[in-house]
């Protein structure tokens, strides 16, 4: 036992050989085989690019933005230099070869395919990362595996998140390693129901501002001992809270005992140390880390310090280890604690014994234990509503005064926030157009997410949060298709408009019909094609149609104002954004023709029979057409003979047909002016055509009486001669038109 | 053998075997889901127990290194039982101290006794530990030849300066050896049986 003392120093002196650069903030990953912490050479732009060809679990090709958020998320973060720069050329993202050094791409391997998820792996996503001997980073890449799990944008069950996950595995990249915090983003497991990774804590700021500063932040220093025999304690877990209880900062203790926490605001901190043993462990750290776990949570007191300055506390004294311990990895953390409400949670452990005390390091959460059961407690945690997002560490002392910390594993989370309504709720692709979304629990620093598009609040193109209950935001160009609108809070917190908004391509017109109208207006025009949005304006010659229905996205109907006779016209449609498309349509100093009512209504497909057909404004040359598309006007079979006997009837001789109803049209040759009748005659088979078989169809309106009564006298005279007619060819005959 | 002299001569031989080790050592990172043991059986396509017999870091093509593992198998609880294994893990430092590194990749170490649950061998012949660091348990001894299991990277033990006994490092998880054991074997027969065979 003489020998103790230089077995002591023996061991310090061996650890610290091991670890000559351990003690930095946060903790990094290191090369293992010299403990050079690894590192980007030029953090300021690394180059980051997504693959074009996305996850198979997610058709709406939201993981990009998914991404993107998470990549903002660390640049974003205050004080420190690295800035991932998404290359977002189709050339770069179309790559496979992903492992070359000259990208660092982000892809989801969905057949194993890079040979890093072979079946049993339960290996959700890595980060491979390439370095040199001096710890500089030649290259990584994030790979999701997507063989073996699905993942997911919305939140749906069973599936992991894509923005938390990639937060996360991008920290990897930037050259953390993982964290003891059990709220940080770089906390080494992740659950499929979990999402509070996404955003940054404490630890991870500090983290990144341990490696790449931007200025010049505050530091404090000392060396944790045994408080029994003044021995070192290597790894551990040394962290400051801030005045308001909230956790700030943390590092590992070097090899020696001797730690830097650094990347601090200047201010007063509350230190402590505690053992890096549960829920994270050296089993989540990259290899050279010496963790030693014997001694029991101890708070040392309050340090002050300085913008830029260090301040020394010397040693640090730790007491001797304790059975108590708080924490199990089975837990999901962090645990969420929202505003203005008391929620239920569970911890796993030991010791946790009725008669201890559990509380939070935030004095301003009330925490009550529910059930003590030895291995887990049960408690409720209730958060004032102003409170501020962030961590707080949850503390139990057991009857002896024995003490446990569990560092930042309360994190407290405004509500989620609540889209009602998005107004309005179609665009064009081509973006500018204004939309407001309505709702509730809106926040600065809030990002609407849609159309495969990232409006950040108070960025140039972004949104603005109007007020908690208001977001506005102009439409960037943007893919078409149907999207959900997602508000996320900075806390990673969000609200969900499900297939709340639809871009639309730009409109196209197929067919207009009737081409022509009356100049007096009036006439009822339906437009074929594509895209069009609720919104749609509608010119014809420029004049704005006032009377506009959008069937659907592929049918308009607009009843002209009518305008000056002639033309062709530029009929123009015009979706809300301002994309457009036209077509042409004229005007007629002549009345639209109106088909009233076929009689019989129905004959045999052999055709050659005769019906009459009322209605008004017939001209001469009307052509009559049945089959034709009711709402293009194209197609169908012209009747074999059509005598317009008046204004206000003509006679026809059916075409033969196939069996069933079809529209019966008539259309002025000259002008274009049309009318039609959908379903109008049908036609029968076996030949079953007059007789008792007629009937009529009434439609648009009675028939003028006056039509009537001539067209039953002249009906005797038309049917006895019509053999005669035809073999003479009248000049009345029409042509198929 | 003068106490100082033992200590030189201890913390000598393991700083060579350390920093031989280090340097074609694999390092970690990552997000894996989080499994119990039974879970690990489930998934695993070999469960084994038994010492790392030697390592090699090598370069398998330009943009890959991976780690050739010997091990000494003492028992195989899942997979065909063989007395001797070789296991391809990804990862790893060369000789130049370049490499690749995997976050939350285990690393062996050579003499290391572990318990360990493996992945399907990948089309390049490469496993992964079930659950990254999960996959990985180190076996260790007492003097008094008690058994318990550590989860932590194996990378290092020191030396208990207040003891003079060798301690392990990250020792937060250890793990009761009887108990694992006998939850490995039970989940095994499980899955045998969940298999109709």
């Amino acid at each position: 036992m003489r020998s103790l003392p230089k077995l002591r120093r023996a061991a310090i002196l061996f650890g610290a050989a091991l670890l000559p650069l351990a003690g930095f903030a946060h903790v990094r990953l290191m090369n293992p085989g010299n403990g050079n912490p690894l590192f980007w050479n030029d953090p300021t732009n690394v180059g980051i690019v997504i693959s074009s060809v996305g996850s198979d679990n997610i058709a709406d090709r939201s993981e990009d933005t998914a991404l993107r958020n998470a990549i903002d998320a660390w640049n974003d973060s205050p004080g420190q230099t690295a800035r991932l720069v998404e290359d977002t050329s189709a050339e770069e993202r179309a790559r496979t070869d992903w492992d070359s050094n000259s990208i660092h791409m982000i892809l989801f391997d969905e057949d194993n395919s890079s040979g890093y998820f072979p079946g049993g792996s339960s290996t959700v996503a890595i980060t491979p990362i390439w370095f040199y001997s001096t710890g500089l980073i030649d290259d990584a890449d994030i790979l999701f595996n997507g063989k073996t799990f699905s993942f997911t944008t919305r939140g749906q069950a069973g599936r992991f998140d894509v923005q938390d996950v990639a937060t996360h595995e991008l920290g990897h990249l930037l050259g953390l390693d993982h964290s003891g915090w059990a709220g940080a983003t770089m906390y080494p497991f992740v659950d499929s129901t979990v999402i509070l990774h996404r955003s940054l804590s404490g630890d991870d700021v500090n983290g990144m501002r341990g490696i790449y500063p931007s200025g010049s932040f505050a530091t404090i220093s000392g060396t944790v001992k045994r408080s029994l025999d003044d021995s070192p304690v290597a790894g551990a877990h040394v962290v400051v809270r801030d005045s308001g209880g909230r956790t700030a900062g943390a590092t590992l203790a070097a090899a020696n005992g001797t730690f830097l926490i650094e990347g601090l605001d200047a201010g007063s901190y509350e230190l402590y140390a505690t053992p890096l043993d549960h829920p994270v462990s050296a089993s989540n750290l990259g290899s050279g880390w010496v963790v030693e776990t014997d001694f029991e949570s101890t708070v040392h007191g309050t340090v002050a310090v300085t913008a830029g300055g260090t301040t020394a506390i010397g040693d640090f004294l730790v007491g001797d280890d304790v059975s108590v311990s708080l924490g199990r990895n089975s837990d999901r953390y962090p645990l969420r604690c929202q505003t203005g409400t008391t929620g239920a949670l569970l911890v796993r452990g030991t010791g946790l014994v009725d008669g201890s005390t559990l509380s939070a390091s935030d004095p301003d959460l009330v925490v009550t234990p529910i059930s003590w059961f030895g291995t887990q407690v049960s408690f409720s945690v209730n958060v004032p509503s102003l409170e501020a997002a962030g961590h707080s560490d949850l503390i139990i002392t057991d009857p002896s005064g024995d003490q446990s910390i569990l560092v930042a594993a309360l994190e407290i989370t405004p509500p989620d926030p609540v889209v009602t309504t998005v107004s309005p709720n179609q665009a064009d692709i081509g973006g500018g157009t204004a939309v407001t979304l309505v709702g509730s629990e809106f926040r600065a620093g809030a990002r609407v997410v849609f159309g495969g598009q990232i409006y950040e609040d108070g960025a140039p193109g972004g949104c603005t949060v109007v007020s908690s209950t208001s977001i506005t935001l102009t439409t960037v160009p943007s893919s078409a298709g149907i999207t959900d609108v997602v508000v996320i809070d900075s806390s990673g917190v969000e609200g969900r408009k499900v297939d709340g908004f639809q871009f639309l391509a730009v409109p196209q017109i197929a067919t207009v019909f009737p081409p022509a109208g009356d100049a007096a207006g009036g006439t009822q025009v339906t437009l074929r094609g594509g895209n069009f949005a609720e919104g749609v304006v509608v010119r014809i010659a420029g004049v704005t149609q006032s009377q506009v229905q959008v069937v659907s996205s592929t049918k308009l109907l607009v009843t002209t104002t009518g305008g000056s006779t002639g033309g062709p016209y530029v009929l123009e449609v015009e979706n809300p954004g301002g994309s457009s498309a036209s077509s042409q349509f004229s005007y007629s100093s002549l009345p639209d023709p109106v088909l009233g009512s076929i009689t019989p209504a129905q004959g045999s497909v052999a055709g050659g029979e005769v019906v009459t057909l009322t209605g008004s404004n017939f001209t001469t040359g009307t052509q009559v057409f049945f089959g034709a598309d009711p709402e293009t006007g194209t197609g169908g079979s012209a009747a074999s003979l059509a005598v317009v006997q008046s204004a206000s009837t003509i006679e026809v001789t059916t075409p033969s047909s196939s069996s069933g109803s079809t529209a019966v049209l008539i259309r002025d040759p000259v002008t274009g002016q049309a009318d039609v009748i959908d379903e109008a005659f049908t036609f029968v088979g076996g030949g079953g055509g007059g007789g008792g078989g007629c009937h009529t169809i009434p439609v648009q309106g009675p028939p003028d009486p006056r039509d009537i009564a001539w067209t039953l006298l002249l009906l005797a005279f038309v049917v006895g001669g019509l053999r005669l007619q035809r073999r003479a060819s009248i000049p009345r005959r029409l042509g198929a038109g | 053998m003068r106490p100082i002299l033992l200590v030189m001569v201890l913390v000598l031989g393991s700083w060579l075997a350390i920093s031989r080790g280090d340097r074609d050592r694999a390092v970690d990172a990552g997000t894996a889901i989080r499994l119990d043991i039974p879970e690990m059986v489930e998934c695993a396509d070999l469960v084994l127990e038994g010492r790392v017999r030697s390592r090699v870091v090598e370069r398998v093509s330009e943009r890959r290194i991976e780690t050739k593992l010997t091990l000494d198998v003492d028992r195989t609880f899942w997979g065909e039982d063989r007395t001797e294994r070789i296991v391809r893990l990804p990862g790893g430092v060369l000789e130049d101290h370049s490499g690749l590194v995997i976050p939350g990749m285990p690393t062996l170490e050579v003499g290391e006794e572990v318990l360990l649950f493996l992945s399907e061998e990948g089309s390049t012949g490469v496993r992964v530990p079930v659950g990254l660091s999960q996959g990985k348990l180190r076996v260790e001894t007492s003097l008094d030849g008690q058994r318990w299991l550590t989860r932590n990277q194996g990378s290092l033990s020191v030396i208990d300066p207040r003891t003079g006994g060798v301690r392990c490092a990250g020792a937060g998880e250890r793990l009761d050896y009887a108990e694992v054991i006998a939850e490995v074997w039970a989940a095994a027969d499980a899955r045998r049986l969940g298999a109709g065979r």
